[in-house]
């Protein structure tokens, strides 16, 4: 009975949906006629205006009403008024685990692409497509409208671009607030002491070819790919904890849980995290990867599958088979790869099984296809934002927003930004570990570190070389709560302050100077800091030194700056062969943890002191021994991860914090503003998007509810 | 005749033993690996990298062999016809340069029509008219083709392009052709496009060509025999098309042979900036990420090319000219 209903509906609305799309094709076919005729077009104008209102009259009451199949008969513009500029309006968009959370739905839709193959017979009805509880968005601004396609970049030689993000739908995830929220985890749960995580996932997920996601698929990463030690002959790091290895057991067909050797309450976060474990749970179909895989399939189909894709050994195949770039992989995701990069256009579609709908029951996404337009050249790129060829690109370079700004109106695009961790620009790195016995004495002592920040002039950099769209300041975490980027904090021994320099250099004993008035080292040497600057991250680096040199001579201390190219300066700086040296650096923050980022704990691959850590990870047989206030971070980072409240947690943080800015183990000169480092162009057809997202990949802002307001 | 293609062919097969050496070690020059750079890569957008991963992929790829044990293994899969897998791509080899083959070679192809089609009348009448006014002119437009490099050219045309018409001319196809399926309308579509890879790319070399169809042709319009055809009545425009064009043209011709591998790669930088689907953006990628199996096999492509397109020329010229036959 019910479903009989709906049907007629659709093939009312589906008919309904032709005749408007023949009407307004016809529209502007009348429209030049009349231009044609007319001697005078201004006379013809209002009468075309006339015939639009009224679509976009239909279509408000479409977006109020629950029962929106109408929504599909929208032809005109959803919304009508202009759309808010970046970092305009609070966050309106929200997530509800369940339809019952978010007030009931009556009944589900889907795109018109998707109702005609369900009238046709090829698809299952869309309440079979969505699982028991499907997740309910709150649009940003408004019910959307279907069709259309989103037209991205992706540069000359990745894979996919943002669309490498999007295509992961994580346990857990970063709400469009900044919250953590289920995602395709319904729920979960912790023992007293939070060693143990039962996850309930949501019942009635179906991968994109149909078939059900279940536990299995989550038992099948955990034990045919994490376990297997021809796969993966190092598990990640995140998965361990106080030195073992988690387990994970299935209890049902949708409950799983992990069990760990310590209290792990951040795992949930981690989950949905990015540089997480969040991808591996949710993106391992197992009814199509056990074709690859030995444990499964007989020897002789992958050999032969081998040498047809010419493959050394199973593993790339199979590794080629899991990437998410496969077109044949099943997927979870709101869009499914049609096409295997490199091509000059690559291509996703709808799936038609996404488990996610809006507050009137309209199966998300809105929007139909995904275009990653690949444009190699940055220059190029440019060109087609202001041409208004483009609808979504992020970092187009701080360099490029005058040129951006001045050609908003005509390129009718707009702003948005994130607010993600900041860049922070130039961070100086020493060698604690140099063989050079004065350089080992002076780099050790953070009296010299300070004498050396202070006499950096950050306000002069600032006008020199960035004119604007960075602070001066030590590295520092996300701005605002909860780790306050901006606190005084973050600002010690940033003051320009020679006297104070010349002063603590004089106190610890670098009183000899030479003929051109350096100081000579401690025990009467010359002293010359090599300072190594890439010229990847940022390409400014060396001029920044180059400053820095000068600063550096003013208080007496002789510095010379070598330019070095990316991978040479990375080669060079973890092999221990600087001196001194310089790049980006991060404390992490937002979407990513601070626990996740290296530098913040002096984790395998601290950029800052890459011996200290590996005496660290391997209790002391590798590496050189540091100091307390360095393990007191790895003990610090322990308790964090243990530590169930949040509160307790962003204490324990704030220690991290304060210990790094007493030591200033790496010299920072300043960090960006998220607004212009991570301004994103938007064009201004596209709508339901944040005028600030939380994270500079944009997928908490959970890109299914953005549609093609035309 | 036989013998010597014969030996030509023989003598190939050292030069590209030692071409292989060369590009395997010139790809290996810089410090790193497919690794370093994937993770250099990894930092610059701000990703966050589980070290254990990287050593896991590293051993996977072989990376951590010594260079020598690599370039056999490489090499070994050549001589199989193996090309190997692109480590950048996850793709073989064989399979990314089929796709992008006919793209490189219809721009390359539009090209040279476009060179030869512009040149070849620009240097007749350059070379009739010499030092007049209009010899000047194409003369000063043939140096400034020549010099100005072709990416260069790119973006400025790009650029007035823009101003002029408010569309931008990146790419083979507009908007609504760029995924629809191959059609007439999507073939008209790829005409409007193509001209002007075309025209940068066939700048540089048309400028050349002119140059070398006034000397050739000054060269032969001096000649006796076209005072006495002239003597005898024959009319101008029949006489220059007749004989001294004709034998102008055999240079030009014999240059066609070089120009294979430019036919694969020839519009390198001028694809980057265009945003062209053709090789030569994949090599530039792949000699940037030290994809060793994508950028080594371009490489070998190419030399490849290049000796079947000298062994051409010089078949051509022994053809013409017995005494080469017995010099090498």
């Amino acid at each position: 009975m019910y479903s009989r209903k709906l049907s007629i509906h659709r093939g009312g609305t589906a008919h309904g949906a032709r005749l408007a799309r023949s009407v307004s094709k016809l529209v502007p076919l009348l429209i030049i006629l009349s231009l044609l005729l007319a001697a005078c077009g201004s006379g013809d104008a209002p009468a075309a205006s006339d015939d639009a209102e009224p679509a976009a009259e239909e279509a408000a009451p479409a977006a109020e009403e629950s029962s929106s199949s109408e929504a599909v008969t929208i032809t005109g513009p959803v919304l009508t008024d202009p759309p808010a500029g970046a970092g305009e309006r609070e966050v309106q968009s929200e997530v509800f685990n369940t339809p019952a959370d978010a007030g009931g739905i009556d009944s589900y839709q889907d795109a018109p692409m998707l109702a005609e193959m369900v009238a046709s017979g090829d698809l299952p009805p869309v309440e079979e497509r969505l699982p028991i509880n499907p997740i309910v968005i709150k649009p940003e601004e408004a019910v959307g409208k279907y069709g259309g396609a989103l037209r991205k970049t992706v540069s000359g030689q990745r894979s996919m671009g943002e669309m490498g993000w999007w295509v992961i739908e994580p346990l857990t995830l970063h709400s469009p607030k900044g919250v953590i929220v289920p995602n395709v985890a319904e729920g979960w749960s912790w023992n007293d002491d939070h060693t143990q995580l039962t996850l309930n996932l949501r019942m009635g997920i179906k991968w994109s070819d149909g078939e059900p996601f279940t536990a299995n698929d989550v038992l099948f990463w955990w034990e045919d790919i994490i376990l297997n030690e021809e796969l993966t002959p190092s598990p990640p790091t995140l998965l361990s904890r106080g030195g073992e290895r988690a387990e994970l057991a299935m209890i049902d067909d949708f409950t799983v849980q992990f069990t760990f050797a310590k209290p792990y309450a951040l795992f949930p976060t981690y989950l949905g995290s990015w540089g997480g474990p969040r991808s591996g749970p949710t993106t391992s179909p197992k009814h199509y990867l056990t074709q690859f895989h030995p444990d499964y399939a007989e020897n002789a189909d992958i050999e032969g599958m081998m040498s047809e894709g010419s493959f050394d050994n199973w593993m790339d195949l199979f590794g080629q088979k899991n990437a998410s770039i496969n077109t044949d992989k099943p997927t979870l995701a709101a869009w499914v790869p049609t096409t295997v990069p490199p091509n000059q256009v690559e291509v996703y579609v709808r799936n038609p099984y996404f488990w996610k709908v809006d507050t009137a029951g309209n199966q998300l996404p809105y929007i139909d296809e995904i275009h990653e337009i690949r444009v190699a050249d940055a220059e190029a790129a440019l060109l087609k934002v202001i041409a208004g060829e483009l609808d979504f690109v992020r970092g187009l370079g701080t360099a490029n927003i005058p040129v951006l700004s001045e050609n908003r109106e005509s390129g009718n695009f707009r702003f948005a930004y994130a607010n993600w961790m900041p860049n922070a620009y130039g961070n100086i790195m020493f060698n604690y570990t140099t063989e050079d016995e004065a350089k080992h004495q002076l780099y050790n002592d953070k009296n010299f570190r300070h004498a050396l920040s202070v006499a950096i002039n950050r306000d002069e950099i600032i006008k020199l070389i960035y004119k604007g769209g960075v602070f001066a300041s030590q590295i520092a975490p996300l701005r605002g709560p909860p780790y306050h980027g901006e606190d005084e904090l973050f600002q010690s021994w940033t003051q320009h302050d020679p006297d104070l320099a010349n002063q603590i250099l004089d106190d610890i004993g670098l009183t000899e100077r030479d003929d051109d008035g350096f100081r000579l080292g401690p025990t009467g040497e010359e002293l010359l800091l090599i300072i190594s600057a890439t010229t990847a991250w940022p390409s400014e680096t060396p001029e920044l030194m180059e400053l820095v040199k000068g600063y550096w001579g003013e208080v007496g201390i002789n510095a010379t700056v070598t330019p070095e190219a990316g991978p040479l300066w990375g080669t060079r700086h973890y092999n221990g062969e600087h001196d001194v040296s310089a790049r980006g650096g991060h404390f992490g923050g937002g979407p990513v943890h601070p626990t996740l980022n290296s530098n913040t704990f002096a984790m395998r691959g601290w950029q800052w002191a890459p011996d200290w850590a590996s005496w660290l990870d391997t209790d002391g047989e590798q590496g050189a021994e540091p100091p307390e206030d360095v393990k007191r971070l790895r003990v610090l980072r322990d308790q964090i991860l243990g530590e169930p409240d949040e509160d307790t947690r962003n204490a324990l943080m704030r220690e991290v914090f304060e210990i790094h800015m007493d030591n200033i183990w790496s010299i920072g000169l300043v960090v960006d503003d998220p607004k212009f480092g991570q301004l994103t162009h938007v064009n201004n057809r596209l709508r339901n998007v944040v005028t600030w997202s939380i994270s500079g990949e944009w997928t908490p802002t959970i890109p299914a509810q953005w549609f093609i307001n035309e | 005749m036989l013998s010597f293609i014969l030996r030509r062919i023989l003598l190939m097969v050292p030069t590209l033993f030692v071409v292989s050496v060369i590009s395997f070690v010139i790809i290996e020059a810089p410090p790193g690996d497919f690794m370093d750079a994937y993770v250099d890569q990894l930092l610059q957008q701000q990703e966050a990298i589980d070290p254990a991963e990287i050593d896991s992929l590293r051993l996977r790829y072989g990376l951590d062999a010594p260079s020598y044990v690599r370039y056999f293994r490489w090499l070994g899969n050549i001589l199989q016809g193996d090309l190997g897998r692109s480590l950048e791509w996850n793709q073989p080899v064989a399979k990314l340069i089929t796709a992008r083959l006919p793209w490189s070679l219809a721009i390359s192809v539009a090209s040279f029509l476009f060179a030869y089609a512009l040149a070849i009348p620009i240097g007749l009448y350059s070379a009739t008219r010499q030092y007049s006014i209009g010899d000047y002119v194409f003369t000063l437009i043939g140096f400034i083709g020549l010099a100005t490099p072709n990416f260069l050219l790119a973006l400025l045309i790009l650029w007035y392009y823009f101003v002029a018409t408010g569309n931008v001319a990146v790419g083979l196809f507009s908007e609504e052709f760029l995924v629809a399926p191959w059609s007439f309308a999507r073939v008209i579509d790829l005409l409007k496009h193509l001209w002007l890879p075309a025209v940068v790319v066939g700048t540089a070399g048309t400028a050349g060509l002119i140059r070398v169809m006034r000397a050739n042709l000054l060269d032969e319009l001096e000649r006796p025999y076209v005072m006495v055809a002239r003597s005898k009545g024959l009319s101008e425009g029949k006489l220059l098309i007749k004989y001294p064009f004709r034998i102008a043209m055999n240079p030009v011709a014999s240059t066609i042979g070089w120009t294979l591998p430019t036919l694969v790669n020839g519009e390198l930088l001028a694809s980057l900036v265009l945003g062209l689907p053709t090789i030569a953006p994949l090599f530039v990628g792949a000699l940037l990420s030290q994809d060793m199996f994508l950028a080594g096999s371009v490489v070998m492509i190419l030399s490849s090319l290049t000796l079947v397109g000298t062994l051409f020329s010089d078949i051509v010229l022994a053809w013409l000219d017995p005494r080469i036959r017995g010099a090498i």
